[in-house]
């Protein structure tokens, strides 16, 4: 009885033994990548525009790889690194490397020569896959995107929008009226402005709220929801557009609204 | 009646040691394993106040075993990720971390054959929706436009298999990406 009884209790203190290591060990697995700084931001002049720290804090060796890309606009607004390309101008010391368990590594960013549009905006990304030991199922790698912004001297900052085509979406009763607007800047302030719509002796006015878009992109402005307040016909639309306190751009153009 | 209570009490009394050297292992044990696996903690103590430096960091646990789901042909699995981010807005997605388009996209391979259908992937609980792997451009799994501190997500992982064995036999690397702002 005696003997059964101690055999249970070393079978517990063996099961506790064995969740505390499997505690420790999960504990220890939890570890990750990180960069630092999560935005980069500095003048865009020709020669090193800063350093990325980039830590692997897991308890294996990590093989870390980093390319600098262009960001891809869509339509709608949302930014997305495009995987295709990468931006030739900026150049890090290193691109691939093993980085050590608990181990930090500086890296430095040149600009080998001076962007077109005296500004640059690109996504860095930070690929880190752990070193596995082989065998099949789903493996887990890391990849942080952070964002750099070289902006232009001051003097050298334009704030131009370039209005292009204005469409209704749905109909005057849901819908919304948009207008298409390129950034033709070199700065990633937010375009917004003052909206004015009028025709069938009525007249709506309103504030386009602003939004980002990058030097070169295209992106739909929501100019005005369509709610019923403006019956079916032609109407005269003048938009004002402001980017940083700046005047932009503007556009007076009609639409049929169905 | 009297030599079973004495049996009795000198049962507890030799138990009792023995309980008290199994905690005290069991909690060296844990010492010992933290000291030796836990990683090494940042050379800086944490400031109370000031400023923030701008940092990004991605943390995940390997990826649970997968368990079939009840008694469908879905097999699951989970892996935990923390993230911490002091810019804003960010959001966490998961891509195919072998190729980039193709036939094996999102599709969990061996060297010859190919799992049908795709891996599907959601985060968070409860029915938020699954997303296909094979889409060519990854649908985010959440967005946050707060800085973030050591926020856990679950991400869950969902195949259809005919059994066990055919998962063990396929693999596949997934680039779990957390991207940080916009341009």
């Amino acid at each position: 009885m005696r003997q059964h009884s101690i055999r249970r209790l070393m079978t517990a203190a063996i099961c506790v033994c064995a969740a505390g290591l499997a505690t420790a060990v999960a504990l220890a697995a939890q570890g990750g990548l990180s960069v630092n700084p999560g935005i980069l931001e500095h003048a865009a002049r020709p020669g090193s525009v800063g350093a990325l720290d980039i830590s692997n804090t897991t308890s294996r060796p990590m093989k870390v790889s980093l390319a600098v890309r262009p960001w891809r606009q869509a339509r709608n607004g949302s930014v997305a690194p495009n995987r295709r390309r990468v931006l030739g101008k900026l150049r890090p010391n290193r691109k691939n490397f093993w980085l050590r368990p608990g181990a930090t590594k500086a890296l430095g960013l040149r600009l080998a020569r001076r962007p077109k549009r005296r500004s640059l905006y690109g996504a860095v990304e930070v690929t880190g896959a752990p070193r596995y030991k082989g065998g099949k199922g789903v493996k887990v790698a890391y990849r942080l995107v952070t964002s750099l912004r070289l902006y232009p001297p001051k003097r050298a900052r334009r704030y131009r929008a370039r209005p292009r085509r204005l469409f209704e979406h749905g109909t005057v009763k849901h819908g919304a009226l948009f207008l298409a607007v390129k950034n033709a800047g070199n700065t990633i302030d937010p375009i917004g402005g003052r909206v004015r719509i009028s025709g069938h002796n009525r007249t709506l006015s309103g504030i386009v709220t602003p939004q980002t878009i990058l030097p070169g992109a295209t992106v739909n402005l929501r100019l005005t929801r369509l709610r019923g307040t403006l019956s079916r016909g032609r109407y005269r639309v003048g938009v004002r557009l402001t980017q940083a306190g700046h005047r932009a751009g503007g556009m007076r153009r009609g639409i049929r609204l169905r | 009646m009297k030599p079973k209570s004495t049996s009795f009490a000198s049962q507890s009394q030799s138990a009792v040691p023995v309980l008290a050297v199994a905690v005290l292992v069991a909690v060296l044990a844990l010492v010992l394993a933290r000291l030796f696996l836990a990683t090494p903690a940042p050379a800086q103590a944490p400031v109370a106040g000031g400023t923030v430096p701008s940092t990004v960091a991605l943390s995940l646990s390997e990826p649970s075993h997968f368990r079939r789901i009840g008694r469908s042909d879905f097999f699951a699995s989970t892996i935990r990720a923390s993230v911490t981010s002091t810019d804003v807005p960010t959001k966490l997605s998961v891509l195919d971390g072998e190729v980039s388009g193709g036939r094996r996209l999102g599709h969990m391979a061996s060297r010859n054959s190919i799992l049908s259908p795709a891996l599907e992937v959601t985060a968070g609980q409860g029915l938020t929706p699954f997303h296909s792997l094979d889409a060519i451009v990854p649908a985010p799994l959440r967005t946050w436009r707060r800085p973030l501190a050591s926020e856990i997500v679950r991400i869950r992982l969902r195949q259809k298999a005919a059994n066990a064995r055919a998962l063990r036999n396929h693999g596949k690397l997934l680039l779990v990406t957390f991207t940080v702002g916009g341009p």
